[in-house]
């Protein structure tokens, strides 16, 4: 794709405003350079677009990771509880219990 | 009541930037005339300058977090320099790629060691390298306030390839200058003033949503983080 500058072929362009004289001779289509530089930009856009939504998606994925850890915890944590709760009922004496 | 006042600016932004690149399309395609020398490639112009300028409007972005960052560190200055990195590196890209495609109509031949066109290469890759550092190098202070810097140095270049041309000369031509953009239809004015509208209002919510993102990827890091400390999370977080 990079060629080097080829003096005597080069149609001296150095602005982009309407230009006088006569047309450039067709060496390259210029629907075809064109076509492909708006396919190019909409195809750079659009990746950067869907690169931002898995990113996001990544994120919400973590979220719910992290609350299922939490809810693991919390549950193994009250399971816990519970079983001390039980230990301490069945160790106190009798007459306490009634 | 805050977040949803900003989600509803953030929707108009977008809308925005939706039915601007709806309207540039129309008049570029259907109301401006063809250019009589360089023919129907000259449309890439309507395209490109904005591009070029989006990547201007990355690279501030990221020369604001970075130097927000080392003045104060936190996550949103952090958030922005990357977001205006990540914005800079595509539409750097852009330009890099519809330029040559204009040139080989208008230079008949893609590219040339040009001050304009090397130092553009030069600025994109500054923030390739910055994305690269972030992404491989880890999140840890020392990390960002590395890239910190590379952000600041990445905006020193950005008047050094605005005034290359006027400088240095070569192929490139000056787009914006005092006398004005070179654009004497009416409708050729419209288009591209339509097409920096509509970049702006995407590159916007673009910096908008990444630096969230970051934002909320640093938090999310730090609570796992504590997780794993307290037991209460198995895992390592991935750096």
């Amino acid at each position: 794709m990079m060629n080097q500058p080829q003096p005597s072929a080069t149609p001296n362009i150095t602005s982009f405003e309407a230009q006088a004289g006569a047309p450039i001779p067709e060496q390259h289509s210029g629907v075809k350079l064109l076509v492909t530089a708006y396919i190019a930009f909409w195809l750079i856009a659009m990746t950067f677009v869907l690169v931002t939504w898995l990113r996001q998606r990544g994120l919400a994925n973590k979220v719910d990771e992290l609350e299922r850890a939490l809810d693991r915890a919390e549950s193994k944590s009250q399971a816990n509880d519970d079983r001390l709760a039980e230990t301490i009922v069945k160790d106190r004496p009798k007459s306490a219990q009634d | 009541m805050r977040g949803r006042a900003l989600d509803l600016v953030f929707g108009l932004v977008l809308a925005a930037a939706a039915s601007l690149y709806a309207a540039t399309i129309y008049v570029v395609f259907f109301r401006a005339p063809i250019e009589a020398r360089m023919g129907i490639v000259q449309k890439i112009f309507y395209f490109h300058v904005p591009s070029a300028y989006s990547m201007y409007l990355g690279a501030t972005a990221c020369f604001i977090g970075s130097v927000g960052y080392l003045a104060r560190p936190n996550d949103l200055w952090d958030g922005l320099g990357r977001a205006g990195a990540e914005v800079a590196v595509a539409f750097g890209t852009m330009v890099l790629v519809s330029g040559p495609l204009w040139a080989a109509k208008a230079w008949g031949f893609y590219w040339t060691w040009d001050p304009r066109l090397t130092t553009a290469l030069l600025s994109v890759l500054i923030y390739v390298a910055y994305l690269v550092l972030r992404g491989f190098a880890g999140d840890g202070e020392g990390e960002r306030k590395f890239a910190a810097a590379l952000g600041i140095l990445g905006a020193a270049n950005l008047p050094i390839i605005h005034f290359s041309v006027q400088k240095w000369g070569g192929q490139h031509p000056a787009v914006i200058t005092g006398k004005g953009g070179g654009l004497h239809h009416p409708d050729m004015k419209l288009a591209l003033t339509l097409s920096f509208f509509a970049f702006t209002f995407f590159v916007i919510s673009l910096l908008w949503v990444r630096t969230r993102q970051k934002m909320l990827q640093s938090r999310i890091d730090r609570a796992e983080q504590d997780m794993v400390d307290l037991g209460v999370f198995d895992e390592e977080p991935a750096q």
